[in-house]
């Protein structure tokens, strides 16, 4: 996972954004991208004496995947990026559910949701610098 | 095919040679608290495939073993552990000035569950709802055990939302204490 997939499905949340006319994909690219930024901020995740370079190696290792690989990503994302917990979580909650209200986003929405892929973006843009210079 | 899924088509199966309705108001309902949740009136019930798989691993085959009563009995405690979590959650939200209209439960697997609620758009869009997520994070990971889990979404309501959906996907009682 990249920064510039990230970015990639950012710039698609924009456009959409733009128009008012996709609001429901606003929620899924605006989730999709962030799911990227996180991913690369997190990863690569060493525990114990185990290296794992990404979320697909990671995700096997763990003892309680009962409830898949989304949940299993929200739990990390609280361990490891917690500055980032509540904003991911509302894109996340937001794509699961919006079928819930037949796919009909209000611009409100859309808006929290550009505004919470900012918040994410930026934390995790701003760990990723930092790990460059160190 | 891997054995599991073997094993667990075979049981959806047995689920789907009886009748769904049946199943879930014999077996679910019954061990539901009337205090905590409300069942859906006649007429309303959906059930999900997998409450119907929960149904069968809480123990409706015929000739229950012991091990199929131990898990039974943990079904009935895990039930009763949702109304609780659910309604430490409703309390929180009311503190922070979030006044959900209605919390449903869908009953995944005999130890997972995960409940849907139901709130004013404003609401949940006012920024207070970062704490929300925080907190329920939290209570989500506090209560998880072994052969128990929760886990909580949230829908802001609007002219559009579809009830009949909702109930569909499995989330079909409601917590009493929003039952008006």
């Amino acid at each position: 996972m990249s920064i510039e997939q990230g970015e990639h499905n950012e710039a698609l949340c924009e456009e959409l954004a733009k128009s008012g006319k996709w609001n429901d994909w606003v929620i899924t690219t605006a989730f999709y991208s962030a799911l990227h930024f996180v991913e690369n901020k997190i990863f690569p995740l060493k525990i114990k004496d185990t290296t794992y370079n990404s979320f697909d190696l990671y995700y096997p290792s763990r003892t309680d995947n009962s409830r898949g690989q989304h949940e299993a990503r929200l739990r990390l994302v609280k361990e490891r990026l917690n500055m980032a917990y509540s904003s991911y979580r509302f894109l996340y909650n937001n794509s699961r559910t919006a079928r819930y209200n037949n796919y009909k986003v209000s611009p409100e929405m859309a808006s929290m949701a550009k505004l919470k892929l900012a918040v994410v973006k930026s934390l995790c843009i701003k760990s990723a610098e930092q790990k460059k210079l160190s | 095919m891997p054995i599991k899924n073997k094993t667990k088509q075979t049981k959806t199966k047995v689920i789907m040679s009886q009748s769904h309705t049946e199943i879930v108001r014999n077996e679910i309902i019954p061990c539901v608290k009337e205090s905590d949740w409300e069942s859906p009136k006649a007429g309303e019930e959906h059930y999900s495939t997998n409450q119907l798989i929960a149904a069968y691993e809480a123990g409706i085959a015929k000739g229950i073993s012991g091990m199929q009563k131990l898990v039974q009995e943990k079904f009935n405690a895990n039930i009763d552990k949702t109304a609780s979590d659910t309604g430490r959650l409703i309390s929180k939200l009311q503190e922070y000035g979030v006044n959900p209209t209605s919390a449903r439960l869908k009953v995944i697997s005999w130890d997972q569950f995960e409940v849907l609620f139901i709130l004013p758009e404003k609401e949940y869009l006012d920024e207070k709802f970062d704490f929300v997520y925080n907190f329920v994070g939290d209570l989500e990971n506090s209560t998880r055990e072994e052969f128990y889990s929760i886990s909580f979404k949230f829908l802001p309501e609007t002219e559009d939302t579809d009830i009949q959906k909702i109930m569909s996907d499995g989330f079909t009682l409601q917590h009493k204490s929003l039952v008006k």
